[in-house]
């Protein structure tokens, strides 16, 4: 190198008093020139949290949409990346709650009173069931056993994985209802109770059980008595039996505050 | 006294997978050997909290994982690498072990990103960073499973067959790195492969059908087998195992003949005369 970086000159590039264009100038013959290099005085700190900022942009994956999304609407980032690896927000689930609303809002429409709107009843409450028998367990969450291991609180995660299930397939169900033509005796609660009961049921259940087996039990329990009340009337819908749904849902969600430190051990009470 | 066991028992149906152990652990290595379905790995998960013993106490650091509130305190101060750990295949290494650190309470952004590095960097993944779990060979999956076990840099270590499926150069890069941890921390593995138990254990607990058959040195292991290994020119009847070396002779441990030529035992050798040679025979099966 026949010429060298002036003092004056590398003093202001390193105290940033310098225009960008010398900067880059500067820059360029310091990578080719190891006696100015040697001249750079090197803020250590600086230069170490340089280095892990350009890291910070290249390293971490770009968070999902809905991390996203929670974080913008103040939700903690480490908690959003949490709630966000719910299996209420796979392709799969969501794609099943509308197909089953779907399914409810055509068919009724040339099949009111009829076997569709039955069939919707059956379903609509099994969807929560089934993103929670998702949520949690050695079945379906490839990291169950390191999460079961870690200090985060496994309850309050099923817990939280249970209410974004919830609010995305309650959520797709209200949107639909509008539109699917009912019995004028039957509000929303007609799914609504039965879905509620259902899913604190899984719950309670999954507190003994791996998650996927409570789901199959409640899944089983409730086609049995479905076969049983659906074959005649929509008596199992009515106001009468919402208050049954309601009591049902209560009990289970004490079972659930009561085990609530038996989600997060294999083996226990079994 | 970092761990205490005390009589922890685990039955599955009629199967006693853990059958009354005892043992204490203090700072440093202790290797626990016995053959497949010996209930390493289920003491282990007892001991990292993930499994109820359906009797006995276990203590780690003054803690009792039958109580909520000590579990959630191991939880914090060990690290735990399990058998099969388990990974999210369309994640990077980084975005896993990053995941990982959020369960282990690391909520501060940037330092938990600086802890990602530190782990990746020690178990030599650093250059992996950003490549999909999915494109990572049998290697390289085991050394990140290691890498979260380090996450916090926990006062104890559970490693559940850290080494299966290492090369013998990464096998090597373990050994300096958990000798290295081991200084003032307890750590604890389990594994088939006595070699590793030889070289980096200051203790070795064999285990064989739930019961502690042996809770000593290593030294004390290959002791077992010291006037029981001799070399012959034909095969030996009466041996435990037997078999041909290179040099065209027969190795054989048992109980020699009279005047047979007896040579120095390995640890795989005491080994063998605790736990018999069917066991061992499952070992190299499955191996």
């Amino acid at each position: 190198m026949s010429w060298h970086v002036d003092q004056d000159v590398l003093h202001r590039y390193q105290t940033g008093a310098i225009d960008r264009v010398v900067a880059a100038s500067v820059e360029a013959h310091v990578t080719e020139c190891a006696e100015c290099r040697g001249d750079l005085i090197l803020d250590e700190i600086w230069l170490n949290q340089s280095w892990a900022g350009i890291a910070d942009r290249v390293e971490p994956g770009r968070p999902r949409v809905i991390e996203r999304l929670l974080v913008s609407v103040g939700v903690n980032q480490h908690l959003a990346r949490v709630i966000a690896l719910s299996p209420a927000f796979r392709v799969s689930f969501v794609l099943a709650v509308i197909l089953v609303m779907g399914f409810a809002v055509s068919a009724s429409a040339s099949d009111p009173n009829g076997w569709a709107f039955r069939v919707f009843l059956f379903l609509a409450p099994l969807l929560p069931v089934a993103g929670i028998a998702l949520a949690y367990g050695s079945l379906v969450d490839a990291a169950h056993e390191l999460t079961l291991s870690s200090p985060i609180d496994s309850f309050r995660l099923l817990v939280l994985r249970a209410i974004t299930v919830l609010i995305v397939s309650v959520g797709i169900g209200l949107v639909a209802w509008p539109f699917i033509d009912t019995p004028s005796a039957f509000g929303p609660s007609a799914w609504l109770a039965p879905a509620l009961a259902l899913t604190l049921t899984t719950l309670a259940l999954a507190s003994r059980f791996e998650a996927w087996i409570a789901g199959a039990m409640v899944a089983g329990g409730w086609a049995t008595a479905m076969a049983l009340a659906l074959a005649g009337d929509l008596e199992t819908f009515n106001a009468g039996a919402q208050s049954v749904y309601v009591l049902a849902g209560i009990v289970a969600g004490l079972v659930v505050a009561v085990r609530r430190n038996s989600y997060d051990r294999e083996g226990v009470g079994r | 006294m970092t761990v205490t066991v005390a009589d922890i028992r685990k039955h599955y149906g009629s199967l006693h997978a853990l059958d009354g152990v005892d043992f204490q652990l203090e700072t440093g290595i202790t290797g626990l050997l016995g053959p497949n379905g010996a209930g390493k790995t289920t003491l282990l998960r007892c001991l990292a909290t993930v499994l109820a013993p359906d009797r006995g106490s276990i203590d780690v650091l003054g803690f009792d994982p039958d109580r909520p509130k000590d579990r959630t305190e191991i939880r914090r101060l060990i690290g735990y690498l399990p058998q099969e750990p388990g990974f999210y295949r369309s994640f990077t290494c980084f975005d896993f072990i990053d995941y990982l650190a959020i369960l282990k309470e690391h909520t501060e952004r940037a330092d938990r990103h600086a802890e990602v590095r530190r782990v990746l960097e020690l178990t030599g993944l650093s250059d992996k960073s950003t490549t999909k779990i999915r494109k990572l060979s049998g290697g390289m999956r085991r050394r990140l499973a290691l890498a979260q076990s380090l996450i916090g840099d926990p006062r104890v270590l559970i490693l559940d067959e850290p080494t299966a499926g290492l090369d013998p150069e990464l096998r090597f890069r373990f050994r300096e790195l958990v000798t290295e941890l081991a200084a003032e921390r307890t750590v604890l593995i389990s594994t088939h492969q006595t070699e590793d138990v030889a070289a980096i254990c200051d203790r070795v607990i064999v285990l064989d059908a739930g019961r502690v058959m042996f809770d000593g040195t290593p030294r004390g292991l290959i002791d077992l087998a010291k006037g029981k290994v001799w070399l012959s020119d034909d095969r030996p009847a009466g041996a435990r195992i037997t078999w041909r070396t290179a040099s065209g002779e027969f190795r054989a441990v048992g109980e020699p003949p009279e005047g047979a030529t007896l040579i120095d035992p390995t640890i795989e050798d005491g080994y063998l005369m605790l736990v018999g040679a069917a066991a061992l025979e499952e070992d190299i099966q499955a191996a």
